[in-house]
Parts: C-alpha cells; structure tokens; sequence
C-alpha cells in the first residue's frame, strides 16, 4: 500500500508543479507503472530495504544519486529504470562481479 | 487438514496479521497452497545448502523472487498519463527534499503518541481507512535520532539503519560532495498505509501545496 501512496504524492507533487523522483522495489515495479507516475527509480530489495540492507552505506548512496539521476535525464512522465547495482548489498560483501582473493 | 486442525491455508495467512504474523512472510497469504507449499520446499533447500556453503544470498534471492511474485496483482490505481515537470536547473543546483513513506519521524515528536509498533500492526485495519499523518523532520536531525513505526512491513532492518528507507545520511554525502546542491531545511515521513482515497484527493495535493509555498525545489519519494 506504501507504493500505491507514494504514487499518489508523486503525481501531486508534479501537478502542484514540483519535480520529483520514487524509490520502490522490484515487486511493486508494476504498481509505478500503472500509476505513470515522473519518475521511478526500482531497486533489487526486499520489502522495508528500499535503498537496501541496514549499513549496506555504498548501496545506499549508489540508489539515492541514481534516483536523483533521474531528474536530469527523465524527460517525459512514466520514466522508469531499474537499477543494476554495481556496489555491495551488505557491509562489507564484495561489490557484483568483484573476486575475492585467490578466487578463480 | 492437520493434526491440529488447521488447514495450510489457514497456516499460510498466519503470517499476515494472524497468530504467526511475519510482516517479511506475509506475502505467503497471497500465495495459492501450492505456490505457498513450493516456497517453503525451496528455501528449506537453500538452507540446507547454507549449512555447507555460508552462501545466504541464495536464500535472499528466494524470498525476493518469491515476493515479487505474490505481489504481482493488477493495480488499483492505473492511469494511462501522468504529469511531468522538468527541473529547470541541474541537479548541483538543487535543493532536494527527502519524502518517505516508510513511517520515519523524530524520537522526541512521535505522531502517534508512543504507540508501540506490535500496537500499530494491531491496527492496521484503522491505519488503512485513516488520512496519513506527515511528520516534519527538520533538516539537522542525527539520523541515530530518527524513529521508525509502521504496520505495513518489517522494520527491523529500518530500525537497524534508518537509512534503508529514509536516505538521510546518503543524500548529506551527496551535498558534501556537490553532486546536489543542498538540502531543504526540512524532510517528511509518513506512514503509506492509509486510506489511498483521502490521500489522493485531499491530502497529496494540500502537502504539494504546502511544500511548494515552502519553495521546495525537488522531492525524493521512497516507498517501503
């Protein structure tokens, strides 16, 4: 219900003449897209991780800059991108693709 | 029927509001009994497999395939446009305000009066008929100050690290490091599980209002 809500604001908030640019997850990606809604940044998390696992600071910050991203190259309403993360989900966990020493 | 009366499907929407209430599993009521019986046969197996190899993001990859999956239900809302506003200065220029949904608000200005998450989830029927409650959270605010609440799903993670669905302490790295141009003096929270028609036909748009006599320039939403 929390994406169907922030769909609500984000099409308030444009009508209201204010850009603005969603974070939801993966399993409500379809809610974005009936909703058309500006801009929507979808994110690989569980439910309640949006931005991802607690402490997990270079995911966080990695889905933050590229939602914000969006404000600049979006340029028509039901904008929607899924993120393929390329830093670690947990602190310290190797980034996707990344090989710990020794590995083959 | 099980031994002690219980069907699986009963079993199964135990865990959404019911005598076993997971606010991570309760997806499992949207699931038919065999879907239902299929995910608890996969992640038994991939937790067998973690015994030998420590590799838990297989087990995350299960439960997040698996809610994906139950949540994929023909929206309510469906619109086929939708407003736009294009930004009219780059993002080193802006001033970003944070909105989230995820039920965040101040230690010392709870909205609800100290009510305890096991009594919000007690009321979730109430919180979905009930306009939401914004709550103002000035821009200075430690993140370690914040507070999370919220019947709609599991907190424990967000009451780890409040950042994993109100990105405070991102969006300051972010204007330290002039890739945004600041931050508003003030940022919101509310709790997204509400009555959706008095959120989108009084409540959004006199909170749009409000932030835009408050020149706010752009906002950053994030759903829970």
């Amino acid at each position: 219900m929390c994406h169907v809500s922030v769909g609500h604001v984000a099409r308030a908030l444009e009508d209201a003449g204010l850009p603005s640019v969603a974070v939801f997850i993966r399993a409500f990606r379809h809610v974005a897209e009936a909703m058309t809604l500006p801009r929507t940044l979808v994110t690989p998390h569980l439910m309640g991780r949006t931005l991802g696992p607690p402490g997990a600071r270079r995911r966080q910050r990695e889905v933050t800059a590229a939602a914000l991203g969006l404000l600049e190259t979006a340029t028509s309403p039901g904008t929607l991108v899924e993120l393929r993360p390329t830093t670690p989900a947990w602190p310290g966990e190797r980034s996707p693709g990344e090989r710990s020493p020794g590995e083959d | 029927m099980n031994g002690d009366g219980q069907t699986f499907e009963q079993f199964r929407r135990s865990f959404h509001y019911g005598s076993r209430s997971d606010l991570h599993f309760k997806f499992l009521a949207r699931l038919s009994d065999a879907d239902g019986a299929e995910f608890l046969r996969q992640l038994l197996v991939k937790l067998g497999d973690v015994f030998d190899t420590g590799e838990y993001d297989a087990v995350r990859e299960l439960v997040f395939d698996w809610q994906v999956r139950a949540y994929d239900r023909e929206p309510k809302y469906r619109y086929d446009s939708g407003p736009f506003v294009a930004p009219d200065r780059p993002l080193e220029e802006m001033t970003v305000t944070l909105v989230g949904a995820g039920g965040v608000f101040v230690e010392d200005d709870d909205p609800m009066g100290g009510e305890t998450q096991e009594e919000a989830e007690s009321r979730i029927d109430e919180y979905l008929r009930e306009p939401p409650k914004l709550s103002l959270i000035p821009g200075d605010t430690p993140s370690g100050d914040l507070r999370v609440r919220h019947p709609g799903y599991d907190v424990r993670g967000a009451r780890r690290d409040v950042n994993s669905v109100f990105p405070i302490d991102a969006l300051r790295g972010l204007a330290a490091d002039g890739i945004v141009g600041g931050l508003a003096s003030t940022h919101y929270g509310f709790v997204g599980a509400a009555s959706q028609l008095e959120l989108r036909n009084e409540v959004a748009p006199r909170w749009a209002q409000e932030l835009v006599a408050e020149g706010v320039d752009v906002c950053l939403l994030v759903a829970t």
